[in-house]
């Protein structure tokens, strides 16, 4: 299942996977534009605004009947935060027309488009007050909220401290200072930025051919002149070394220790082979339940419920989120380390290896099972020109050997060390 | 073996008894990844039992269920399950809720050494005094993670507020007191009472055969692994008011989070009435509490919630409850709203008929993935209930069935709120 591509017009493209294997049909309508790090917590408030009413379907209730109607459409926005490009737009996901009484692909699409480009707008031109300070204050509250799940609130702090200086380390939804200070104008021409000037990407999979659903997006662009004026290539910046490892801890009230461990490599999705070395190298070391870590730091330690490493394909860097009692964080913070230098030495048996490689090939296998995962694995490509298909990835990963493990290993070097705990704790620091 | 289909679906499965009593249920679906599943109807709610025989009721410390599950994963040669599954290319978990354990495995290749190794496992235990040890910790790190969650302290102390005396208000892990008493002893005790093929089902779905998996189950069931009859006790005198009106904490939250909790005690115990009453409240809650309702709408363009508000109605065969929750600068106000907005509440079938057309959809979209079909076949197995009998369930709810259910089950007496207020709160 590769996705079938046709250049509309330089400023249009269509993918489409045509696939009887689901009940559902997919389509996604998004719109590319580069991190900022003001423009990006704009575009998302854009996003935030439309969706709370459009011409046809003025309100919110009103758009939630409509997608009712259509079988429970689910029409969401997208946000795709790639390493040097977003994705904004809309998707849904529907019944496919033999399980519903009408072809409700049509109705769906106007609706995405109902609400992509016929947005309120008072007698200004701009969007409507009640509906940006309404969704101001809700960004601002799920801004806040961060801290409500202290795993989440430990990880922002951590990207914070670990990619200081870079657009990485803010938040896509800008500080609460930053929502607040956002105009109506600024929303309004961003908004007229986004759709009138941006490349638009169409993703679809299910049952129709590439030419029916082609038709039908067509039809819907010739009614309108967008996209017209500029395409973006990706900007990715690797996280860049810096000369001393930083370590921060802080307090908040919390019977656990969050500890998070952050690596650098230099290595992400563009890299080819030494990518798929890294992915290899990030299952052996913490990504399973059969991982150095799992088996060390959890099951013959029992430190802690889950110790588990995170690969960033974009920025290519690794990371170990870790949660257990305040006394045991420097046992380990040293586990973590220790795991992870046993891999540069070799230290990798034949059946870490093998058993790596086989839950890999399993997991690339499972993305042609699921119509958001098969977009997915083709819209990350696609971001940084990487035409890989799933094949292609599995492929790749049979051919790893222990060398190409062991070399993109070297690379990796210790970069952050953040940890959060409880303000009526000794966070280990005896 | 039966096969049981559904024309308007288009899906069908297998199911047939294993010479042990067990029931095995197949379906077979054209998908990469296959999904099996081995449970036991045995969760956090079991805890007084006795066995066909026996005198006395055994009580056992609370979170023992999920303790065993943690603990069944090590084999009589001190390796780890896992390392199979994972030799294989398979990956494997568990989990436990009030009213099961259930062990699974998926994979796109080697399906069937991964099922032969979840048979195996599942029936074939090994605890030791030094290996239930060895878990205290990992488990009490576990306890204490959802301890640090503002959103799972405000659902347990809802729980602890409905009721008196049900073990629904136990926390499936139990608490740090409780997990410090379980010996290895108990957690044999319990092995033997309810992991046995009367009281377990296993669930397959994906690239297989009903043969296949037939074939697989023959060499993996051990001659040990047999029927029993238990006898459990629950609570029987849970009255119908809740236990507290109002429960409220203090934690470093940015706004209060807050559950409500509507007790329902009239549980059928025919469990087609307990599928329709489940069904129809599944209905009612979406007409009252759904995004294209009035009351949500109503309460997020007020600026009364967060746009996160939203409501659902869980059962089981021990305990029922409506519960509503979100995030609210004042959730006693919206607490006196929504009592108000029920009382008032008012449908047609043209509301009901969009809502059944939700409901039919979700369900149907369930379908796309092996995961989904074999957690949804698990859930209605121990519910005693038929997986497709559900969308025709659906369709078959009428206006007055709701119109009853709204009369009866939003009474003044079975509401209760847990709210989690910021700690600067506590301070002024």
């Amino acid at each position: 299942m590769v996705p079938q591509t046709k250049i509309i017009t330089p400023f249009l493209k269509l993918k489409t996977v045509c696939t009887d294997k689901f009940k559902t049909e997919r389509i996604s309508v998004t719109v590319e534009t580069l991190p900022h790090i003001r423009q990006t917590p704009v575009e998302r408030f854009v996003f935030s605004v439309l969706r709370r009413g459009c011409k046809n379907y003025p309100t919110q209730r009103s758009l939630s009947i409509r997608y009712d109607e259509l079988y429970s459409a689910m029409v969401s926005p997208v946000f795709v935060a790639g390493g040097g490009k977003h994705r904004f737009g809309f998707s849904a996901e529907i019944l496919s027309s033999e399980f519903v009484d009408k072809n409700i692909f049509e109705d769906t699409l106007e609706l995405i488009f109902d609400i992509f480009w016929n947005p309120l707008l008072d007698e200004t031109g701009k969007f409507l007050e009640k509906y940006v300070e309404s969704e101001r204050e809700n960004i601002c509250d799920i801004v806040r909220s961060v801290k409500n799940n202290p795993r989440v609130y430990a990880m922002k702090r951590f990207f914070e401290i670990m990619y200081e200086g870079d657009q990485y380390s803010f938040s896509t939804r800008g500080s609460v200072d930053t929502v607040n200070s956002i105009t109506s104008d600024e929303l309004i021409k961003a908004y007229r930025n986004l759709v009138e000037k941006s490349s638009y990407e169409i993703f679809y999979v299910g049952p129709k051919s590439a030419d029916e659903v082609e038709e039908t997006v067509v039809n819907f662009f010739e009614k309108n002149d967008f996209g017209k004026e500029r395409t973006i290539a990706s900007n990715v910046m690797f996280a860049v070394d810096t000369e001393k490892v930083k370590r921060i801890d802080e307090k908040m009230q919390l019977s656990q220790g969050k500890l998070v461990v952050g690596f650098k490599s230099g290595i992400n999705i563009t890299c080819g082979k030494d990518f798929y070395a890294m992915v290899m190298l990030n299952e052996i070391y913490g990504a399973t339940a059969v991982s150095k870590l799992f088996l060390n730091v959890r099951e013959r330690l029992g430190l802690c419920y889950y110790c588990t490493s995170k690969y960033d394909v974009h920025k290519g860097c690794l990371y170990v989120v870790c949660e257990m009692e305040p006394r045991d964080r420097k046992k380990a913070e040293k586990e973590i380390i220790k795991y992870l230098e046993e891999i540069k030495k070799g230290r990798i048996s034949d059946g870490e290896f093998e058993s790596a490689k086989k839950s890999l090939l399993s997991v690339y296998s499972e993305t042609l099972d699921s119509a958001v995962a098969i977009e997915r694995f083709y819209t990350l490509r696609e971001e940084y020109g990487v035409e890989d298909t799933v094949d292609d990835a599995k492929n790749a990963i049979n051919a790893l050997t222990l060398s190409d493990v062991l070399r993109v290993s070297k690379n990796i070097k210790l970069d952050t060390v953040y940890f959060l705990c409880g303000d009526k704790e000794n966070c280990g620091d005896d | 073996m039966i096969e049981i289909s559904d024309f308007k679906l288009k899906e069908k499965y297998y199911k047939f008894k294993h010479k042990s009593g067990l029931d095995i249920y197949v379906f077979p679906k054209n998908m990469t990844c296959s999904y099996a599943m081995f449970g036991t109807e045995y969760g956090s709610v079991d805890n007084c039992f006795r066995i066909k025989g026996e005198t006395e009721y055994t009580s056992v410390p609370d979170g023992i269920a999920h303790y065993l599950e943690h603990r069944m994963f090590t084999q009589k040669d001190g390796s780890d399950i896992t390392e199979r599954f994972s030799a294989c290319g398979a990956d494997s978990n568990a989990y436990t809720s009030s009213n099961k354990t259930v062990y699974l495995c998926n994979s796109s290749d080697n399906f069937k050494e991964a099922l032969a190794a979840l048979v195996e496992f599942v029936t074939e235990p090994y605890f030791t005094e030094e290996l239930v040890e060895k878990e205290r910790n990992i488990i009490i790190q576990e306890i204490k993670m959802s301890d640090d969650s503002p959103y799972s302290r405000c659902y347990q102390a809802l729980m602890e507020a409905i009721y008196h005396h049900n073990s629904a208000r136990v926390d499936v892990a139990g608490t740090v007191e409780s997990v410090s008493e379980i010996t290895a002893d108990m957690l044999n005790k319990c092995y033997n009472t309810f992991y046995t093929p009367n009281n377990m089902a296993l669930v397959v779905c994906g690239n297989i055969s009903p043969e296949e998996v037939a074939e697989v189950v023959e060499y993996s069931v051990p001659e040990s692994y047999v029927a029993l009859d238990v006898e459990r006790k629950y609570c029987d005198d849970e009255p119908r008011s809740v236990y507290k009106k109002l429960v409220e904490a203090y934690m470093d939250v940015a706004k209060p989070i807050f559950s409500i909790g509507i007790k329902d005690i009239d549980i059928p115990a025919d469990n087609t009435e307990r599928m329709r009453k489940f069904t129809a409240m599944g209905l009612l809650c979406e007409l009252l509490f759904s995004r294209s309702g009035e009351l949500y709408n109503t309460l997020f363009e007020s600026g009364m919630v967060t746009p996160d508000f939203g409501g659902s109605y869980t059962s089981s065969k021990t305990f029922a409850y409506t519960m509503v929750s979100g995030e609210a600068d004042d959730p006693k106000e919206v607490l006196k709203y929504i009592k108000k907005y029920i009382s008032e509440f008012q449908f047609d079938e043209n509301d009901l008929t969009r809502c059944k057309r939700v409901l039919y959809a979700e369900f149907l979209m369930d379908f796309d993935s092996t995961e989904e079909i074999a957690n949804n076949m698990v859930d209605y197995i121990f519910e005693g209930f038929d997986l497709f009998e559900y969308a025709h369930m659906i369709e078959n709810i009428t206006v007055d069935e709701i119109k009853d259910l709204l009369t009866k089950m939003f009474k003044e007496e079975y509401f209760s709120m847990s709210v989690v207020y910021p700690i600067e709160e506590e301070r002024k």
